[in-house]
């Protein structure tokens, strides 16, 4: 199970890393978009957790990539942002993502999610 | 030399004429309008009397011909007063010839424009008939190599058969419209043509006499004898007053003769034209006249007495032998008189015809029938009848005179002008009785002693009247009044001009004008303040149904053009006339103005007149309306500046409606931004919560690790609260600075001072660079607020710095009134095209190509709020890989009246 975190501020970078450690996954992490970029590049992670504003590469932008290229296409996309309004949500969806959490956001419920798409990516 | 050879060179010069004009009314745009076509039409002024009659004039009198030149060159400065104001009147008022513009001003009288009409045919169809003398003599020299045998009359003469000729070319190439008022643009270019040819003629045989028969100017005076010499020698020859009057006789001419008129008044286009014909036309004048006493000289000395002095232009070149030069010098001399001879025949045409034959006929018309081609035909009519009666005057009188003396009689009467044209123009007074009784007064004396010595000395009355006086009553001799003794043309003129002045002061002076000639008065004095404005001044009252007003302009001026008049009125007036029942004043001025355009303005008032029942105008309504219109163009002007303030105050509201919503955009954005930054930290604080509260730490170690991360994002977030009720206060103006005098030098100081540990750790090597004047100076400073300015800027520059070999410099100067200090870095710079929002709020936030900063994104917006308050401002220079410059000017002697500090009580 491979995981990878995508987020400019270090502190959230450093809790959902412990998290993830925690429950046995493999951790990658990015501090921006373009970062992301190059580590899909040579892996493939089973799941994404994405923040939207970054500098030059947004979350967006990654995750139109990541579904739309064959071996990333079944990769989880979740997406971890500031951004609360409606519009940015649709939006997120619309890029392909499988879920959509604001800021701040409950690690429960996010290890649940994760935890779920884990099983089902293991039944297949 | 044959005479075929000469006739066929006169008829292809006619042709080439009549070519250049008919391709310019073809062309478009036209030459027309052409200021330089302008210019040289105006010397139309030289005849063929200038062209033979100069020397002729100068054998005899010596220099005094110059004074038929001086006269127009010193009349130059008065273009600009007289003739631009003539040119404008006749514009607003579509007038083309100088009756009209005298019988619009003095009441539309018909008498007056009648008489003013027959004086102007008679003044100068003695000077038409010397130029067919000066071809016909020019012609006979040629062929016969002597003066000319006697012909026979009409038939048996060519002299007969040329006036056909000429008068056919007129009334084909030039009567095509019928408002006199159109341009002529081709005759306008065969005039300027014209002037060209006539002036290189004249240079031409000038030079060959002077330099190839004889060796230049010297040589020539040098063969003079003495007695011969004295002429050229006294000048002026002769007395001071005779010369006076040739002067004044030739400047009224030059203004004021038919022909004259035409060209510089009827047919100008842009009143910017006089400026080139006003060095133009005098450069024309003196080169015309540069060859005119050696020609003078070379005939007296080289030709026999029995030659004619008129004759020696041409008689020069053709006596030695030179028949080339002879037929040149001919052609100028033709294109002299032709030149003449059409303008001078358009104009007087139009004169008679709108002045005497269609008021005549419009009596007798009845009301059924079109009568638009009868200003043409009587403008035809009346080009055969001018011509006949110059050729029978140049048959039966002409001959006995010289062509100076015909032409200095047609000045004359020119002269008595004079009085009502600047009284027109000048003297509000003016009027008519005293226009047409001075011109009466005048044209009698010219009459008495001018005309009638003429007929005495062509033999039709007895030489006695002029030896001893009329009935043997000495005083009463035509040519020596009271027995003065002048010159009889200086002689006439003075006579005739006194007494006209006299009668046309005492005459306006001792009678009134009409309401109707009040209003024209008073539009001629000021048409410049009256024109501006595009307002109609001419008062009408009365009722004119609007059928009969348009039966008859259809009559006169066609269909067509009166529906291009009504189309123009309504572009001029914003509305369509109302067509129904009667008509407003200001549409019947308009027709009057049109109609008078194709008849003239005495034929154009009686037909008006005749179709309305017109209203006595009273003195007071005239003056009313001048007063009036001026009041309504004044309201007009009001309601512009009022209208244009107004769309002036709708737009400012606009633009800070415009402002109000940006500002309120600004504040969502702000508080959009706001939110976002306090989400980021919640994030962490909320995940590391959660984290401590489920366990799994490796040791104590990491859990305190997570409660310091807590404790940092819980700092950042209060900085951000704080941060931003500290610029919102500060842009509110809740908050003032507090100013105390202090040293800037020792603010800065304890700035840095706070920032040592920091500097120490990070290795940082820290500059400071004081100037003396900066060590000691005293200002009003917050120093609280500046300290938070300074260290903002160290911040930044510590965190900025370059990471492997980090310095900051610090320098503090005072320069022209303003404490300057600069805090530098050595970091990566900043790029162009952030720097000018740089000081923005949240601008790194809110930027999406660089890394976030540590901070709230406020510091640099506070800072510069502090600054200004103070009265300074704050720049920033960089460049990309060399470091950032943050300056700050405060002003020492701080002018705080930006501020929104309340005053010390």
């Amino acid at each position: 199970m491979k995981v990878l975190i995508v987020d400019d501020e270090p502190n959230i970078l450093l809790s959902l890393d412990f998290l993830m450690r925690k429950e046995g996954y493999d951790v990658f992490v990015a501090r921006d978009g373009s970062e992301a970029l190059m580590i899909i590049k040579d892996q493939v992670p089973d799941i994404i957790l994405l923040d939207i504003m970054m500098p030059l590469v947004d979350g967006y932008q990654v995750c139109q990539q990541v579904k739309g290229a064959a071996p990333t296409a079944h990769t989880k996309v979740i997406f971890l942002s500031a951004k609360s309004k409606e519009e940015d949500i649709k939006k997120g969806y619309s890029m392909g993502a499988d879920l959509y959490l604001t800021k701040p956001f409950s690690t429960r419920v996010l290890m649940k999610h994760i935890k779920a798409f884990a099983a089902e990516s293991s039944v297949k | 030399m044959e005479s075929w050879i000469i006739i066929l060179l006169s008829l292809t010069y006619l042709g080439f004429l009549f070519l250049a004009a008919h391709w310019t009314e073809k062309s478009k745009p036209s030459l027309g309008g052409n200021k330089w076509i302008y210019a040289l039409s105006i010397p139309v002024y030289c005849t063929a009397w200038t062209y033979y009659g100069s020397v002729g004039k100068a054998v005899n009198d010596g220099w005094e011909f110059l004074t038929i030149y001086l006269g127009p060159i010193l009349s130059i400065p008065l273009w600009w007063i007289v003739l631009r104001k003539m040119i404008k009147i006749c514009e607003v008022q579509r007038i083309s010839t100088l009756p009209d513009f005298l019988a619009d001003r003095y009441g539309k009288h018909l008498g007056l424009s009648i008489f003013s009409s027959v004086f102007l045919v008679l003044g100068v169809i003695p000077y038409i008939s010397i130029q067919l003398k000066a071809i016909v003599n020019s012609f006979n020299i040629l062929r016969d190599q002597q003066a000319s045998a006697v012909e026979g009359i009409f038939l048996t003469d060519s002299s007969f058969y040329l006036t056909i000729i000429l008068a056919l070319f007129i009334v084909f190439f030039v009567f095509r419209s019928i408002e006199t008022t159109d341009k002529h643009h081709g005759m306008m270019v065969a005039i300027a043509l014209d002037s060209v040819v006539k002036l290189v003629a004249f240079l031409v045989v000038g030079g060959f006499v002077t330099y190839f028969l004889f060796d230049g100017f010297g040589d020539l005076f040098s063969k003079l004898s003495p007695a011969e010499s004295q002429v050229f020698e006294t000048f002026p020859s002769s007395s001071g007053l005779e010369w006076f009057f040739l002067l004044f006789m030739s400047l009224s001419a030059f203004l004021l003769l038919p022909r004259q008129f035409q060209v510089a008044i009827a047919e100008n286009q842009d009143e910017n034209h006089l400026k080139t014909a006003s060095w133009l036309v005098p450069l024309y004048l003196l080169l015309i006249n540069l060859f005119v006493v050696p020609i003078a000289i070379a005939g007296k000395v080289s030709l026999s007495n029995s030659v004619d002095p008129d004759a020696y232009v041409l008689a020069l070149p053709l006596f030695q032998g030179f028949d080339g030069i002879a037929l040149l010098t001919y052609l100028g001399g033709f294109s002299a008189a032709i030149g003449m001879i059409v303008v001078s025949t358009i104009a007087l045409s139009m004169i008679v015809s709108n002045n005497i034959v269609v008021p005549v006929l419009l009596n007798r018309i009845d009301t059924s029938g079109t009568y638009t081609s009868l200003p043409l035909k009587s403008r035809r009519f009346a080009v055969f009848v001018i011509l006949m009666l110059a050729y029978l005057y140049y048959k039966y009188v002409a001959d006995s005179f010289s062509l100076v003396s015909i032409g200095l009689v047609s000045f004359a009467a020119i002269v008595q002008f004079v009085p009502s044209v600047l009284g027109a123009l000048f003297w509000k007074e003016a009027n008519k009785t005293g226009a047409l009784r001075g011109l009466i007064a005048g044209f009698v004396v010219w009459c008495y002693t001018l005309v009638l010595p003429t007929i005495i000395k062509a033999g039709l009355l007895p030489t006695s009247i002029l030896s001893s006086g009329p009935l043997g009553i000495s005083w009463l001799n035509p040519e020596a009044i009271l027995g003065l003794q002048l010159q009889p043309v200086v002689h006439g003129t003075f006579w005739s001009l006194l007494v006209n002045l006299v009668v046309f002061f005492s005459a306006s002076l001792l009678s009134s004008q009409s309401v109707k000639e009040k209003n024209l008065a008073e539009l001629y004095h000021g048409i410049w303040e009256y024109a501006s404005d595009g307002i109609d001044r001419v008062l009408w009252k009365g009722s004119l149904v609007y059928q009969d007003l348009i039966k008859v302009s259809n009559k006169l001026l066609g269909s067509y053009r009166t529906n291009q008049y009504l189309a123009d009125y309504q572009v001029t007036h914003g509305e369509p006339v109302n067509s129904e029942g009667q008509v407003e004043a200001s549409f019947v001025n308009h027709m009057e103005r049109l109609i008078s355009g194709v008849i003239g303005s005495a034929s154009a008032r009686m037909v008006i007149a005749s179709l309305a029942k017109e209203e006595e105008l009273e003195m007071e309504e005239v003056l009313n309306i001048l007063k009036e219109t001026s009041e309504t163009s004044r309201l007009n002007k009001e309601l512009r500046s009022k209208s244009a303030e107004l769309s002036k105050r709708t737009g400012e509201l606009e633009i800070a409606n415009a402002r109000l919503k940006e500002l309120d955009r600004e504040k969502d954005d702000f508080i959009s931004t706001i939110t976002h930054e306090l989400r980021t930290p919640l994030t962490s604080i909320k995940a590391f919560v959660e984290i401590l509260e489920d366990g799994g730490m490796q040791d104590e170690q990491e859990a305190k690790n997570f409660l310091g991360i807590i404790n940092d994002e819980i700092d950042r977030m209060t900085r951000l609260i704080n941060q931003v009720l500290d610029i919102e206060k500060l842009e509110s103006g809740a908050t003032t600075i507090d100013r105390t005098h202090s040293h800037p030098r020792q603010i800065l100081e304890e700035s840095i001072q706070s920032f040592e540990h920091l500097l120490k750790s990070k290795h940082i090597i820290l500059k400071e660079n004081y100037g003396e004047a900066f060590k000691q100076v005293q200002m009003p400073i917050d120093t609280d607020r500046m300290k938070q300015v300074f260290a903002n800027l160290l911040s930044n520059a510590t965190k900025y710095c370059d990471p492997d070999k980090p310095s900051i410099e610090v320098m503090g100067r005072v320069e022209g009134g303003f404490m300057k200090i600069c805090i530098i870095d050595n970091g990566q710079g900043i790029e162009e095209e952030m720097l000018p929002r740089l000081f923005e709020k949240f601008f790194q936030a809110k930027d999406q190509t660089t890394r976030k900063p540590v901070g709230t994104g406020l510091g640099l917006a506070i800072t510069k709020k502090i600054v200004e308050l103070h009265g300074g401002s704050i720049t920033v220079e960089s460049t990309v890989g060399q470091g950032s410059n943050f300056t700050i000017f405060l002003p020492l002697s701080a002018d705080f009246s930006k501020q929104k500090e309340t005053p010390l009580p």
